[in-house]
């Protein structure tokens, strides 16, 4: 029963921050994201690509309801702990790590960390589960559809004084091992090990008054098993990626445009997004396109889709948005379909604490 | 390029078949909300009256406000939002931090949940405001002219606007 995992995992926050902060001072954030879904034309609708969070003709919270619990504890002056627990309805209501890193504080331009960190290829990636962060009940399922979403290592950030453009700089390395990787064995109907190592990326944020832009770039090697037989070692692999977002008072443009390539398997598939939105007071009416597309290879790649979708976020507490959204979604792949033409409905509240 | 040029070329000739959508847009664009800066009220950057914070720079200003740490003031210092009064609040953001109060909680709130940086107080009572500068009087926080004048534990740093 998924109420039972909720509140076993509610149990188990609340103890731990409790005992948290009996010994160090401790401070508490949380998370949580409760939507309900529904196809209401075609047969499923893939919402959540890295946890294969599925809707169907039934009424389902499972696939974008989450909770998460953020702990962070200075140690020193310099130095800090960060922990993030989250609890997915897509993962079977399991709670699983997804931030666990030591901070160390160099100087107010520079932090470095050590852990398991989220990885940050897309505009959202850091936010996936933070649903209050942006407008929709989720990113545009299209774009982020990575099947390694954490890393564990090292991640160095640099936020430098300029006189009027806010900047950050992140430059990342690590691995990760995903073994029986949900979305790959979904693909492949076989437990899929993955593992991508000597990850190197970087990540560049400029801001300015409206106007807001994001570059993103990472590489690294990736090994892969498909029921136990070795099907790839040392494939070379990258990412790259631009985002501009644009906000006019009360309107905002986001747009996403990324591109990941695996050339010795012959693999280049490019994403893009574009959402407008308009916030009257507290509600924000929002449309958004968001398209995949492989070109086509040799092994006859052709994953193909493209998403519209109508929403409208209401701000009904400082700490609570309501959501409603529609989503049509067309899948134009014939050797790689994913789930078909689907038009879901979908609705909540994500909350933060 | 040839190409590109002529295809340019075509695309201003075009106009006068597009200047129908485009007087659309315009109309559209001069109906957004143009907000105007309050002159009436001051509103001052503010500290406790016990801090040896004298200045601060726009630009570290901004960074505290988002979370992150100030580059030229030695102190630890924590920002405090000023919720008395709601327009003062909105006109910080619209004039110092450029955002709309969506897009600034949504910033924060992504700072925080990505760099485990410190939430950033609320505070809705001008007593409870006096009162947490004596108890933290390093931290800052922007107030009109009008309620600082009540306030006893504070010094003004700089006029905002």
């Amino acid at each position: 029963m998924p109420s039972n995992h909720i509140t076993r995992f509610l149990l188990f926050s609340s103890i731990l921050c409790q005992s948290a902060s009996l010994y160090a001072e401790v401070q508490i954030s949380g998370f949580a994201s409760f939507i309900a879904g529904k196809v209401i034309n075609g047969s499923e609708f893939l919402a959540d690509y890295p946890k294969t969070g599925i809707y169907d003709k039934d009424l389902s919270f499972s696939p974008d309801t989450s909770i998460g619990v953020q702990l962070t504890s200075d140690i020193t002056e310099d130095f800090s702990l960060t922990l993030q627990l989250v609890n997915n309805g897509a993962d079977e209501y399991q709670t699983k790590s997804t931030w666990a890193y030591l901070n160390y504080q160099y100087s107010p331009q520079i932090s470095i960390q050590a852990g398991r960190k989220r990885l940050p290829l897309y505009y959202y990636s850091d936010t996936f589960d933070l649903g209050y962060a942006y407008h929709w009940i989720r990113p545009p399922a299209d774009n982020y559809t990575w099947q390694i979403a954490h890393y564990n290592g090292i991640s160095i950030i640099f936020e430098p004084r300029t006189t009027s453009v806010d900047s950050l700089f992140n430059l990342y390395f690590g691995r990760e091992d995903s073994s029986n990787n949900e979305l790959l064995g979904m693909f492949a109907g076989a437990p899929v090990n993955e593992t991508w190592k000597n990850i190197a990326g970087f990540v560049g944020e400029f801001s300015k008054d409206w106007f807001e832009i994001r570059l993103t770039y990472m590489r690294s090697l990736l090994d892969r098993e498909i029921n136990n037989t070795q099907t790839d070692h040392n494939v070379r692999q990258h990412f790259q990626g631009v985002s501009i977002n644009l906000y006019y008072d009360h309107l905002s443009f986001l747009s996403e445009f990324n591109a990941y390539e695996r050339p010795q398997a012959d693999i280049r598939v490019v994403t893009n997004m574009q959402s407008i939105g308009y916030t009257l007071k507290r509600i924000t009416p929002h449309i958004t396109r968001s398209e995949l597309k492989q070109s086509q290879n040799s092994n006859g790649g052709d994953e193909h889709h493209s998403t519209n979708s109508f929403g409208i976020r209401w701000d009904y507490r400082d700490n609570i948005a309501i959501k409603i959204q529609y989503d049509k979604t067309i899948d134009k792949g014939i050797n790689i379909p994913i789930r078909g033409n689907s038009e879901l409905i979908s609705f909540g509240a994500d909350i933060i604490f | 390029m040839k190409n590109r040029l002529k295809h340019l070329i075509d695309h201003i000739s075009n106009f006068k078949t597009r200047w129908p959508h485009l007087s659309i847009w315009l109309l559209l664009l001069s109906m957004l909300p143009i907000n105007s800066y309050a002159e009436d009220d001051h509103v001052f950057l503010i500290t406790g009256s016990r801090s040896n914070i004298s200045s601060i720079s726009k630009h570290d200003l901004r960074r505290i406000y988002l979370g992150g740490t100030a580059i030229n003031i030695p102190e630890p210092t924590n920002p405090i939002i000023n919720k008395i009064d709601i327009s003062t609040y909105r006109l910080f953001l619209k004039n110092i931090m450029h955002m709309t109060e969506n897009g600034y909680k949504r910033k924060v709130v992504k700072r925080v949940f990505r760099q485990g940086s410190d939430k950033i107080i609320e505070i809705k009572n001008l007593n409870e405001l006096d009162n947490h500068f004596k108890e933290h009087p390093n931290d800052i926080c922007f107030i009109s002219s009008k309620h600082s004048s009540q306030m006893l534990n504070i010094k003004i740093i700089k006029t905002l606007w």
